[in-house]
């Protein structure tokens, strides 16, 4: 909304207007406060110059008056007979009176005799009276005297009065009458009538503007008003007032009503004053002296305001004159608002209004070229604008057309499709996901996913979202992963579920892919079910034919006939490959479900290939082929179940043997290769056809069909081989030369030799006092990668304990020299003996620990797995020459994959969060840092600089994300996790601890 | 060391495989064998056969293989007999378990006749070490 403006002529018309209003109210009143302090000085002159006059004549007089009396007293010395008795009182009164009538202004006279007696009196008064007490009369006898005023006494009745309410006052005047010879006869006395007073003022006052009754007073010498005004009593001022301010000789007195009055004063000089010393006040009221300045001021203040509405009008008229050519640029504008066309302005009377005129002109002209501009463009937009929408009309039916068709194969796809948002909320799902939750898609979107699986999925699913947004650790992003999942119906059911992360319009969002497995599950239990009674119920009659054949042919029942034998051994050989079969059936079966079990174990593969050689000797020359163990190094150690690497070297070797050719030879040699041990079988057959090369691992794979029958084979021992030492942390690999031969390997993880004999045997120590049974302990447990030795008396196994460091040992409670639990109780006393796995292995009765703490209690006859297993895990910890390794991982199985790939290399402590790490390194130290950088609180670097110490701790990362510049020089080395197998991973860390071990053996010679 | 091993139970219910066992045992190893069919016949005839170690199949009608050799453990003089499992099912977990219940070993099945005395002796030693 506009708010108003005032036109230039209204602003210049009231501008002026105020400025001559202004200009007479200031000259009002600067002209009225000079005239009113002049009037009001003039006056106080006038008023004050009245007073003396008055004041002066009233001395005058009475100084006259004075004088008279004397005169008059001296006058009637001479007749101071008059005073004597006998004298005729008409002569006397005769006198008086003569001398009355010359002094009419006393309103007594008379003559009082020596005593006070009055002899003779004007008119007779107070005649034969005494006055001996009178003041006048006293000190007339003494000489003239002129007394003050006073109120009429003895002569107040006597005496006639003008008012009624008038007081009788006098002023005294008397004189000694003396005879001739100078005594004092009387006193002539008289009374001067107060009226005369007034008289003198009434004189003065007549020549002024005043009169009598006009504020006009006489005070006494002590301050009482003699005389005071008869007219204005309601406005003058009290007695009291005007009192104080005769005292303080003020020039001004407040009446009553607050009126200021001036006040003209004259008081008698000097400390004696002449006479009476009365004061003489006259009073002006100020607002009659200041009455003209009031009415010159209004007279100024009326022509001011004339000579304001004269400017503002003048004011009004110039505007108009400067606000025309405004009005005129004005009118031209909304005329080309309303019609168009150009500014035309001719007039203009100053320069400033023209050079607007001319902007203003230019401005519309460049305003009307925009428009025009703008004009075109419109038009052109119009015509762009309907081509855009056409296109986009089209493009929208096309990505409709688009949508509908992805959304069709959405629907249509098998498996469930869910879209989730960053805080687990639906977004999206498919036709097939309403299927499988039996809940529709309406109910679906919106809801939190985690509504979709059953406890305790749901409850850790808040918490997974969270923690992948945090660390970016994922569980089954990217991964796929079975879980459960909920129907509507509350029924709980199995499913496969891929999830993969994507962004839409900048949020991220997760794709499910889900898919039910009830089926598949049955189906693998089913399979599971169904190998199980098979391998049962083939086997249960395979083994009744395979021993009676087996019976037959061993010649259990006495010799067979030739033609019989061989039949017998065909027989013979075909349930062996049944069974074979069966056992490769059933091991791949296992390999498939990750339930075919291993028992690692450090074994010098050297030796197991030496077995492997001598078992399978006679198959290869039953087939007319020599098996050779070529040389090489007298031991290599792997950690290995020595079982199933036997089974694989067992299928290596028949095979070579089936493929060589009659008279060949197989090799078997074993080999140091980088970290690995390498055991390698070379045929000189006709190798492995260009074609196949790719299918050899694959199930019932075979060259040629008919080699079924040749070669007696199953086509499963390839695939199953290489599951085994791929679940050794190894590798499975062939070379092959058409008609050359073929050469298959097995790499396997070396557990390092420290070259010193047995130290990286951890060293048991058995006590037991039967000779026999220790024996069998010590072959069994070196059988299985201990190093042992044995005390048959607890001294011995003191000593030992004393001299020697053991990983544990075993312990006889019947001891010759002592009971074993005591012996045990030493030990704890002993410095390294306190940490010491303990294991009893006795007849008795495993109650009675008797308070030495033993690791763990086996009777006789001893179970030597359960024993070795113990005495493993009992050392694995405590295996203290071995180097100590800190391995930060948070996937639990590639930590145990490299415990057990390190085995007898060094001990391996997981930590699986940065701050496991930190607290394990706080406390202990570590000999290398095995690291992974992904980790759930953090990037495994966040831990390098704990490792800079003063002697620094190597690292070693070992993970699937590659190191950044900055920390490599940190890191000793970095193996990827998809590039390298773990034997190159151990070779690495060898390395690595064989650098350490130089650095510190080093140091230790220092 | 312990005595030599002349007297065996075998409780096996497959007749065949009896029979094999048998010729095996007797002829080959020339052990005296006594032969049940089944857990419960093993419980009777045990206490008078006088036997040193029992072979025990594990898949049985009836009372199955560990059931038995429970209840032969409850029997006079049987607690100390040592017992071998003869069983196809021979993944490490299920010897392990055997071996748990008190056997002192496992054959496999099918087994070797001609070596299955060997076996047998070989398990009995381990037994008394």
């Amino acid at each position: 909304m506009r708010s108003f403006r005032p036109s230039i002529r209204i602003v210049i018309g009231l501008c002026l207007g105020a400025v001559g209003l202004g200009a007479s109210i200031l000259a009002a009143t600067l002209a009225g406060e000079i005239a009113s302090t002049n009037s009001q000085r003039q006056a106080e002159g006038r008023v004050h110059r009245l007073a003396q006059t008055i004041r002066e004549r009233l001395d005058d007089g009475l100084a006259e008056r004075e004088r008279e009396i004397s005169v008059a007293a001296s006058m009637l010395s001479v007749l101071s007979p008059l005073l004597e008795p006998g004298t005729s009182q008409d002569v006397r009164r005769a006198w008086l009176s003569k001398i009355s009538a010359s002094y009419p202004l006393y309103a007594w006279l008379g003559l009082a005799d020596q005593q006070g007696q009055v002899v003779v009196a004007a008119n007779g008064l107070l005649e034969g009276r005494s006055v001996a007490e009178r003041d006048w009369f006293r000190a007339g006898l003494e000489g003239p005297v002129l007394g003050d005023v006073h109120e009429a006494k003895l002569l107040a009745s006597l005496l006639p009065r003008e008012r009624a309410d008038e007081a009788l006052r006098f002023v005294d005047v008397a004189a000694p009458i003396r005879t001739v010879e100078g005594k004092v006869a009387g006193v002539l006395g008289a009374h001067l009538h107060w009226r005369w007073a007034e008289q003198i003022g009434a004189a003065v006052l007549d020549d002024s503007p005043y009169t009598i009754d006009d504020l006009f007073y006489v005070l006494s010498r002590d301050g009482k008003i003699l005389i005071e005004p008869r007219g204005q009593e309601a406005s003058r001022p009290s007695a009291e007032a005007l009192q104080a301010a005769v005292r303080s000789g003020s020039s001004e007195v407040v009446g009553a009503e607050g009126r200021r009055f001036l006040m003209g004063l004259s008081k008698p000089a000097g400390a004696q004053p002449a006479l009476l010393g009365w004061t003489v006040v006259v009073l002006e009221d100020a607002e009659q002296v200041l009455r003209p300045v009031r009415e010159m001021e209004r007279q100024i203040l009326t022509t001011g305001v004339v000579v304001g509405l004269s400017l503002a009008i003048l004011g009004w008229l110039l505007g108009a004159v400067i606000a025309a050519p405004l009005e005129a640029i004005a009118a031209g504008a909304r005329r080309i608002r309303e019609t168009g066309g150009a500014l035309n302005f001719v007039g203009g009377i100053t320069a400033e209004i023209r050079s607007l005129a001319d902007s203003l002109a230019e401005l519309t002209g460049e305003l009307d070229a925009r428009q025009e501009r703008l004009r075109q463009l419109n038009s052109t937009l119009e015509v762009r604008v309907s081509e855009r929408t056409e296109a986009l009309s089209a493009t929208n039916r096309q990505l409709a057309l688009r949508e509908a068709e992805l959304r069709a194969v959405f629907d249509s796809v098998e498996d469930s499709i869910v879209t989730i948002d960053a805080r687990g909320t639906i977004v999206g799902c498919n036709a097939s996901a309403e299927r499988m939750f039996g809940i529709s898609a309406k109910d679906l979107l919106g809801r939190d996913v985690s509504t979709l699986m059953p406890e305790p999925f749901r409850s850790a699913h808040g918490g997974y979202l969270a923690r992948f947004f945090a660390t970016g650790e994922a569980k089954i992003i990217g991964k796929g992963r079975e879980v459960e999942g909920i129907r509507a119906d509350g029924s709980v059911f199995p499913l496969d579920l891929s999830v993969s992360e994507t962004s839409f319009g900048g949020e991220r969002r997760f794709v499910g892919v889900m898919r039910d497995i009830t089926q598949r599950r049955a189906a693998e239990r089913a399979k599971s079910e169904f190998v199980s009674t098979v391998s049962h119920e083939l086997r249960t009659p395979l083994t009744s034919i395979a021993g009676s054949l087996g019976l037959l042919v061993g010649g259990a029942v006495g010799p067979v006939p030739d033609k019989a034998m061989n039949l017998l051994g065909i027989a013979r050989k075909n349930s062996e490959r049944l069974v074979r079969l069966i056992n490769d059936i059933l091991d791949i079966e296992k390999i498939d479900s990750g339930k075919l079990e291993f028992k690692f174990q450090p074994v010098d593969l050297v030796e197991l290939a030496r077995q492997a050689v001598e078992q399978d000797r006679p198959f290869a020359e039953g087939l007319g082929v020599t098996l050779d163990l070529a040389p090489g190094p007298d031991r290599l150690m792997v950690n290995a179940d020595p079982a199933r690497i036997g089974q694989v070297i067992a299928n290596l070797v028949s095979n070579a043997a089936k493929f060589s050719p009659q008279g060949g030879t197989v090799t078997v040699a074993v080999a140091h290769r980088a970290g690995s041990a390498r055991l390698s079988v070379e045929d000189r057959g006709p190798g492995i056809p260009e074609a196949f090369r790719s299918r050899i691992f694959q199930r019932f794979a075979q060259a040629d069909s008919s080699d079924t029958r040749r070669t007696g084979g199953t086509g499963l021992g390839l695939s199953i081989s290489r599951g085994i030492v791929e679940r050794h942390g190894g590798r499975l690999g062939f070379e092959t030369e058409t008609g050359r031969g073929t050469v298959f390997h097995v790499d396997l993880p070396l557990i390092p030799e420290a070259g010193q004999g047995n130290t990286t045997r951890p060293r048991i120590l058995v006590c037991e006092d039967d000779v026999d049974i220790a024996e069998v302990l010590r072959l069994s447990l070196e059988r299985d990668g201990f190093a042992v030795d044995t005390a048959h008396q607890g001294a011995d196994a003191l000593h030992l304990l004393a001299s020697q460091r053991y990983a544990a040992m075993t312990l006889d409670i019947n001891l010759p020299d002592r009971c074993g639990l005591d012996l045990a109780r030493e030990i704890r006393e002993m410095p390294n003996g306190a940490s010491l796995p303990i294991l009893v292995v006795s007849a008795r009765d495993g109650a009675e620990s008797g308070g030495a703490a033993v690791l763990d209690w086996f009777g006789k006859p001893v179970d030597m797995d359960r024993l070795v297993q113990t005495l493993r895990q009992a050392v694995q910890g405590r295996w203290s020459d071995l180097p100590e390794i800190l391995h930060l991982e948070d996937d639990h199985d590639t930590v145990q994959l490299v415990r057990v790939a390190l085995e007898g290399i060094s001990r391996v402590t997981g930590a699986r969060t940065l701050a496991e790490a930190r607290g394990l390194l706080a406390e202990r130290s570590f000999d290398l840092l095995l690291l992974d950088l992904d980790l759930p609180d953090g990037s495994g670097l966040e831990i390098l600089p704990l490792t800079d110490r003063e002697a620094p701790l190597p690292v070693v990362v070992f993970s699937a994300i590659d190191v950044g510049s900055s920390a490599a020089r940190h890191v000793e080395r970095v193996v990827t996790k998809s590039r390298t197998d773990i034997g190159e991973l151990v070779a690495t860390i060898r390395s690595v601890l064989d650098g350490q071990r130089t650095t510190r053996k080093e140091t230790m010679d220092a | 060391m312990p005595d030599e091993l002349v007297r065996l139970l075998l409780v096996e219910d497959d007749p065949d495989i009896q029979e094999v066992a048998r010729m095996s045992l007797e002829l080959v190893g020339g052990f005296s064998l006594t032969v049940c069919s089944s857990g419960a016949e093993a419980l009777r005839v045990a206490p008078t056969s006088g036997a040193q170690l029992v072979l025990l199949d594990v898949m049985m009608p009836g009372m199955d293989g560990p059931e038995t050799l429970a209840a032969l453990r409850g029997l006079d003089g049987f607690a100390q007999v040592p017992t071998v499992f003869m069983t196809a099912k021979v993944q490490p977990t299920e010897v392990a378990r055997f071996l748990e219940l008190g056997a002192v070993g496992v054959i496999a099945k099918p087994f070797d006749p001609m070596a299955l005395p060997d076996q047998v002796r070989s398990l009995w030693r381990n037994a008394h070490v």
